[in-house]
């Protein structure tokens, strides 16, 4: 054999060899990656399985107090507009008391008080109103035309009246007051409805 | 050169791919423990209170969505215009001077 043909076989040799190397370094490398990709897998999986109940206890805690603490902000807004009504409401009253429709309440509240006493057998009543209102209403008596004295005092509310009799037996209360607590349930609702439904 | 010089290259490269077998291994050994490692994680309280509090994080924002579309709710609510105000109160003091209790 030629030294070239002996040369030429040597690197062969080494060809081979070091395909082979790069072969099992390469295969080694991958199965290392893989060993280790599997690992993390599974540690994930099985965190996430121990954990998920956790996970979905923290969610419902979590995103249920943040919808209360939002819905109670919102309550609390549409809480606000509601009473700025109210007091608007009142503020407004007090400026109707001579309008047709404050002064019919009047009207038809005695005539009211009137007819509730008309059993009880009594000479006189007590008529408690505001100051304001004191002159429209005596104006007014002559054309009731009451079967009682109608005795008027001044009483300490924005409007309407307390009707009594003189043992105070029987109370007829009809104050603006009295019907705002009264109906302000009733009025909330309804309210609500109109105030609100633009940005349910 | 000879026959024998022959014999003896391949038994170097014999032996150089045996080195490459040992590294390969040792590679796999290295791999085989860090893999066990990474399963030892799976027992430590660090790693399931790490995960709930990446969770926490995720959540955070889910909650400012939601307190932020509430607030936008609220802020509209006192914003409303003067008008449907007016309009509420008008009926407020129909029904308390007309109601008929």
């Amino acid at each position: 054999m030629s030294s070239d043909a002996i040369q030429v076989l040597k690197e062969e040799i080494w060809r081979r060899a070091r395909e082979k190397a790069e072969n099992i370094m390469r295969e080694a490398e991958e199965k290392a990656m893989k060993i280790i990709e599997a690992a993390e897998m599974r540690v994930r999986e099985e965190v996430r399985s121990k954990v998920e109940s956790e996970k979905l206890a923290l969610k419902r805690r979590t995103l249920g107090k943040a919808l209360m603490d939002g819905r109670r902000e919102v309550i609390s807004a549409k809480n606000e507009v509601l009473e700025k009504v109210f007091e608007r409401a009142v503020e407004r009253i007090n400026t109707l008391r001579d309008s047709d429709l404050y002064r019919g309440f009047l009207v038809n509240s005695l005539k009211r008080a009137i007819k509730k006493f008309s059993d009880m057998n009594v000479e006189e009543l007590a008529i408690y109103v505001n100051e304001k209102d004191l002159e429209f209403l005596q104006s007014r008596v002559r054309e009731l035309n009451p079967p009682v004295k109608l005795k008027f005092r001044k009483g300490d509310f924005i409007g309407g009246m307390i009707v009594t009799d003189p043992e105070e037996k029987m109370i007829f209360y009809d104050t603006i007051e009295g019907r705002f607590e009264s109906l302000k349930p009733i009025l909330r609702e309804k309210i609500a409805s109109i105030l609100f439904r633009r940005v349910e | 050169m000879s026959l024998a010089s022959l014999i003896l290259e391949e038994k170097k490269a014999m032996l150089y791919v045996q080195e490459v077998k040992e590294k390969a291994q040792r590679i796999l050994q290295e791999a085989e423990r860090k893999a066990e490692e990474i399963l030892r994680t799976v027992q430590s309280p660090e790693k399931i209170h790490e995960e709930l509090e990446s969770y926490r994080k995720e959540l955070e924002k889910e909650v400012e969505k939601i307190l932020r579309e509430h607030r936008e709710k609220a802020e509209m609510i006192k914003s409303l215009p003067d008008e449907v105000i007016e309009e509420a109160v008008k009926i407020v003091v129909e029904e308390v001077l007309k109601h008929e209790l």
